[in-house]
């Protein structure tokens, strides 16, 4: 056999593996026929708590996690783009937002808003094909739930934008918990009640806070959080994980390749 | 570098003898995460395994830092010069320090093909940096992700590339999303989540367990004069003890021994 056969022949193997996508793998596959579906009806308008899960994948949750970071003690912001499996609101990927935000508050304005429609045009050219699906905002050290601003702003998307949700990142109790503190939410409907839950939410909210979030917190509930990756991302993460603990025992925050 | 890297010996495309690379690398996980993203989509949606994209990051001197990536439009081999622009402005507006600084594709090794790109990015930076990843290449030890800087060979006037080294970095809230993520497992049942946590937590603590002991004789060893004393070594171990906890009452070696016991 001669070696461009020989290519030719490896290059229809390998790519026929490619078309064996594993379920762990079959995430990452857009199908416009069953978003279709997902939507029809707009069941969520039936039932205040129609959603009741998010899925973020890894990168997601990484830029999500860097992003609020970088902030410093400024919130920021960002969109969420994603799709819909039943009860379940996945999020493949986040992009940064050019907003100017504050210590207590953080809104997109029109530029914003121009940016972010501008955005995911171009990501539809390169196979990122999921709809914007929420917004991410930091808050940076008093814990994740929404504000009474938060909550205004989320009702709004979610009469307007819908299917929707809110998620919010503390950078500050992610470093010093080290581990991610990320929380997602869904407003009630105007003038529903939701039943007296037998468990409220376990967190400490500093003491110039407490107001805010008591006054609030019965018009939305919170959604349970996972994440997700690809067979790839195991391996790559399974290389990555067994060098840095290598690297436990050397001074340095850097590792040789 | 990877022994596993197989080098296009008829094209002579890599070029492993130039003199080694002036350019102090490092690549951060989110990248890494990108690329492997980006792969992944395509071979889903379209059993299209090879991909491109652009490296974002910093350049300070020679300092190169990679810590984030972006899509790239490609038609027959020609890069989407309009897509490529925009798209970078957009990256610009919210990462205003990033610079464009290489490429990335997706596949088994350089081909002379990849040169015909790597010409194109000339233009938009002197010294474009091209990452590739092997998404077929399964070793456990080694990442499969190789980077090179393109030279000019003088004896034949052709562009090739040439290997270079990288580190891997992170921010200290990288590494805990990098960790969120490794320790979340694709199952939803939530015994799985916790036992694939206690593995590999048993694992780290084994392997730690078993470097502290290799430690401890060296010192031993030292003590008995069987072995050199260096210093250096020696800071770095003192170092190491400080870094362990600090804690020392009655329960908590009382906690400490059962957690022992149990592993
Ligand atoms: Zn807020």
């Amino acid at each position: 056999m001669s070696s461009s056969s020989k290519d030719a022949l490896k290059t229809f193997q390998l790519e026929n593996n490619i078309v064996n996508i594993s379920d762990q793998d079959s995430i990452f596959k857009f199908d416009a026929e069953k978003q279709k579906l997902e939507s029809n009806g707009r069941p969520w308008k039936n039932n205040p708590k129609y959603f009741t899960k998010v899925k973020i994948s890894a990168v997601a949750l990484i830029k999500m996690v860097i992003h609020a970071r970088s902030g410093g003690n400024v919130e920021v912001m960002g969109s969420l783009q994603g799709k819909l499996d039943g009860d379940t609101i996945i999020v493949m990927d986040t992009f940064i937002l050019p907003v100017e935000g504050t210590e207590t508050r953080v809104n997109a304005g029109n530029e914003a808003n121009e940016y972010m429609v501008e955005f995911k045009e171009k990501s539809l050219l390169v196979g990122r094909l999921e709809n914007i699906i929420g917004w991410y905002h930091s808050h940076p050290g008093y814990g994740c739930w929404l504000s009474g601003i938060d909550v205004g702003t989320q009702s709004m998307n979610q009469m307007y934008l819908d299917p929707f949700v809110a998620i919010v990142i503390d950078p500050h109790r992610t470093i010093s918990a080290g581990k991610v503190e990320i929380g997602a939410f869904r407003t009630y409907p105007k003038d529903y009640k939701p039943p007296e839950e037998a468990t409220s939410q376990y967190q400490s909210i500093p003491l110039n806070k407490i107001e805010d979030f008591g006054a609030f917190h019965n018009e939305y509930y919170q959604l349970e959080v996972s994440c997700f990756k690809s067979s790839l991302d195991d391996h790559l993460l399974e290389v990555l994980w067994n060098k840095y603990w290598v690297n436990t025992l050397s001074s340095s925050p850097l590792i040789t390749v | 570098m990877g022994d596993s890297m197989k080098i296009d010996e008829d094209n002579f495309v890599v070029d492993m003898n130039l003199t080694t690379s002036s350019l102090h690398s490092t690549l951060h996980p989110l990248a890494i995460m990108n690329i492997s993203d980006h792969y992944k989509r395509f071979s889903a949606q379209c059993g299209q395994s090879t991909v491109y994209g652009a490296l974002l990051g910093t350049q300070n001197g020679h300092q190169i830092e990679i810590f984030n990536t972006f899509e790239l439009k490609f038609d027959n081999q020609i890069l989407d010069l309009i897509f490529f622009q925009q798209r970078f402005e957009q990256y610009k507006q919210v990462f205003p320090n990033y610079e464009f600084l290489g490429w990335y594709v997706t596949d088994q090794k350089p081909l002379k093909s990849h040169i015909e790109i790597h010409k194109q990015f000339l233009t938009f930076n002197e010294n474009p940096l091209f990452l590739l990843l092997n998404p077929y290449q399964k070793s456990a030890k080694d990442l499969p992700i190789y980077l090179f800087e393109s030279q000019l060979n003088n004896a034949t006037h052709l562009l090739n590339f040439t290997s270079i080294s990288f580190k891997i970095k992170t921010n200290e809230e990288e590494r805990i999303a990098v960790e969120h993520v490794t320790h979340s497992s694709s199952s939803d049942e939530k015994e799985k989540v916790l036992t694939d946590f206690l593995l590999s937590q048993k694992n780290a603590v084994n392997m730690l367990s078993t470097r502290i002991k290799f430690l401890i004789n060296y010192i031993k060893e030292i003590q008995k004069s069987n072995l050199p004393m260096d210093n250096e070594i020696l800071r770095d171990v003192a170092s190491l003890c400080h870094r362990l906890p600090t804690i020392d009452d009655a329960d908590f070696r009382k906690e400490l021994l059962t957690v022992i016991e149990f592993y």
